[in-house]
């Protein structure tokens, strides 16, 4: 699917180069990211696979700005994020990136519509036009009449398009996903596989998943492989 | 602006952990309030609840030798009350003195016990009666909860009124409004003019020498002294010469304490002449002290109380402490959801507001559960330890000091937790 990837931009969406990232646990160091140089267009729809501990999550958690790295440069969207303090990592985070996780990871206590509500908070939107927002990603998503819903009311499905509500409100310019039908069912996977595939071509939007799904993956313009902390671009050999 | 969304997710995650935060409460609220009750001994005590007074109150002191007053105790087991003794004259010198006729206002003062009931009541008890002029109640500007004091006139036509003090109205009359009833003082009746409201201070202004002793139940007309024969209490004593009331009143004995009103420098001015031709030239060494250098002088010394309000506020940090763990119990309880807000882009320190917020909730609560604490412990206290009648209460400046103390120690407990919350990573793993 390589021959379909959009090009909406001179800048690339994510840039890394030369990453290394190191888990150290008393004298024992292990290398979870060796040398990472990737670089993500706008509006490609990147599939990360590889086995459990190659080092997929510290990927995507580096490339979230929820993990530092001890090597290498990182620019998102143009911008070096080495150095950054507490303070505009999170505003990049909250403006630029949304995240989809395997295990939803909704707020319990909080009903639908407080769920999605909480980055839109935090980037100081009036009240108005964060409701107005919120509304309608629910409404695209199908979950208008869930909207004071607890995520314990919910099935697993919905929950993961709360989470998915939650991460597109904002309307990021990055999308990561941590093997977002790793919790669901067939049926609900697929479901969530199309909605995916549908925002990366209907809005534009750059989406870098993890997974182990084969099947999913292929839907992705492009797959990256990660073993041993080091990233492998199959289509590049 | 984030601080309403803070302070709802802060009282939603009170409803979270229910169990931490009432423990929290208890044991900050526990603290808080043996802390009150210390400070409710120390205010009491110290800083009392009587009312800002004037300067221009002044009391003309005499000044005796020390060895004289021993002199005076020799062969018995008392000693002589040195405050008394220079706070007081006798009987002969406060009329000198009280006929001047300089001072706006002027009272002359002191304390006897009397047999006082309500009329038609067949028991009498001895009850302590202060002996006063109109003006007192004025220069000391005592609160009435009923009435009002009585007048100068009624002073000139020895008329024979009372104001009862607030726990003698509430024995005699069930805390009803009892002007224009009467009592009987010694056989004597006496028309009720005014109750005073509220309990004496701990160190009434008006006579230091009693400082920690009982109240006074109530106020007649310093004239009644002699038509009751009320013998003064506790008088510094250089011997009447002879058995009978009138030798008393004749004596060196001293008993009042005489109080005077100068508001202006010509009359501070005028009434420093007038002494010094009254007393100075009759050999009589004095002072003449306005209220705050009697204040000054007559400061009650520091004593084991300083060094308990001290302990007690240590049990409150110790409590603070424990709160402390309490709310690192309650960052690992939420550890995934503070993770999920850090991911969405909630900045670490919009986090350690959040918990700071809550912390605060948590500790208001404590601070004001410590007053039922303290109450609780004061009701105990004013009825098992009965040392003194002048009740221990929940003043407003006992709660403000506890309430501010309860909510710094209980937020500042919460300030290491908050920020190791809030500086756990992020993450995308299972929550």
């Amino acid at each position: 699917m390589s021959s379909n990837v959009p090009n909406m931009g001179e800048t690339p969406m994510l840039e890394m180069h030369g990453l290394r990232k190191v888990y150290r646990a008393g004298l024992v160091e292990t290398e979870a990211l060796a040398s990472a140089t990737v670089t993500v267009r706008r509006g490609e729809f990147l599939a990360v696979m590889g086995p459990s501990g190659s080092g997929k999550t510290t990927f995507l958690s580096v490339a979230g700005l929820l993990d530092d790295f001890d090597e290498g440069e990182y620019r998102l969207d143009g911008e070096n994020v080495r150095q950054l303090s507490d303070q505009k990592l999170s505003r990049l985070r909250n403006q630029k990136i949304g995240f989809i996780f395997q295990s939803f990871n909704l707020i319990p206590d909080l009903d639908v519509f407080d769920n999605v509500d909480v980055p839109l908070r935090y980037r100081g939107m009036p009240g108005a036009e964060r409701d107005r927002r919120i509304e309608e990603t629910l409404a695209k998503l199908g979950l208008v009449a869930r909207m004071r819903h607890l995520p314990g009311q919910l099935s697993g499905g919905q929950q993961q398009r709360v989470a998915i509500a939650r991460a597109l409100a904002g309307k990021p310019q990055l999308l990561l996903a941590d093997e977002p039908t790793g919790n669901l069912d067939s049926q609900s996977a697929r479901q969530i596989m199309d909605l995916l595939a549908r925002i990366n071509a209907e809005e534009g939007m750059t989406i870098v998943m993890v997974t182990h799904d084969h099947e999913f993956a292929a839907r992705a313009h492009r797959k990256l492989h990660i073993l041993d902390g080091k990233l492998i671009d199959p289509e590049a050999r | 602006m984030l601080l309403p969304y803070h302070l709802r997710l802060a009282v939603r995650s009170l409803r979270r952990d229910p169990g931490l935060s009432t423990t929290i409460v208890i044991v900050l609220a526990i603290a808080a309030g043996i802390f009150c009750t210390a400070l409710m001994h120390y205010l009491r005590t110290y800083v009392g609840a009587a009312p800002a007074l004037p300067a221009s109150l002044h009391q003309v002191e005499i000044i005796r030798s020390h060895e004289a007053l021993e002199a005076a105790f020799v062969g018995t087991n008392a000693a002589p009350n040195l405050v008394a003794a220079r706070q007081r004259v006798s009987f002969p010198m406060y009329r000198a003195l009280a006929a001047s006729g300089l001072p706006t206002r002027q009272t002359g003062t002191f304390r006897a016990r009397v047999l006082a009931e309500r009329e038609g009541s067949p028991a009498s008890c001895p009850r302590n009666a202060r002996f006063v002029h109109a003006d007192f109640f004025g220069m000391f500007a005592l609160p009435f909860r009923f009435g009002a004091p009585w007048t100068r006139q009624d002073d000139a036509a020895g008329a024979p009124v009372a104001v009862l003090g607030g726990p003698l109205n509430d024995q005699l009359f069930d805390g009803a409004d009892s002007v224009g009833r009467e009592i009987v003082v010694d056989g004597r009746p006496f028309r009720v003019v005014g109750v005073i409201d509220g309990a004496q201070p701990f160190s009434p202004e008006w006579d230091r020498s009693i400082t920690g002793g009982p109240q006074d139940l109530l106020y007649l007309p310093f004239a009644e002294h002699e038509r009751l024969l009320a013998r003064p209490e506790s008088p510094i004593s250089d011997g009447p010469e002879g058995p009978r009331y009138a030798d008393l009143l004749a004596s060196r004995t001293t008993s009042v304490a005489f109080w005077i009103d100068l508001p202006t420098a010509a009359l501070r001015d005028a009434y420093a002449r007038y002494l010094a031709t009254a007393l100075g030239a009759r050999g009589v060494r004095y002072e003449l002290r306005d209220l705050t250098l009697l204040r000054h002088a007559l400061g009650l010394p520091k004593s084991a109380l300083n060094f308990f309000v001290f302990l007690t506020f240590l049990v409150l940090v110790g409590a603070g402490l424990v709160a402390s763990r309490l709310y690192l119990a309650k960052g690992l309880t939420r550890r995934g959801e503070l993770s999920i807000f850090r991911a969405v882009g909630a900045p670490r320190l919009s986090l350690i507001v959040r918990q700071l917020l809550e912390a605060l909730l948590l500790s208001a609560l404590a601070g004001v559960s410590a007053m039922a604490v303290a109450a609780a412990s004061a009701f105990v206290y004013n009825r098992l330890v009965a040392d003194t009648d002048i009740p221990l209460v929940v003043t407003p400046l006992a709660f403000a000091i506890t309430f501010t103390a309860t909510i710094v120690i209980g937020t500042a407990a919460a300030l290491y937790p908050a920020w190791q919350a809030a500086a756990r990573r992020p993450t995308l793993m299972r929550i």
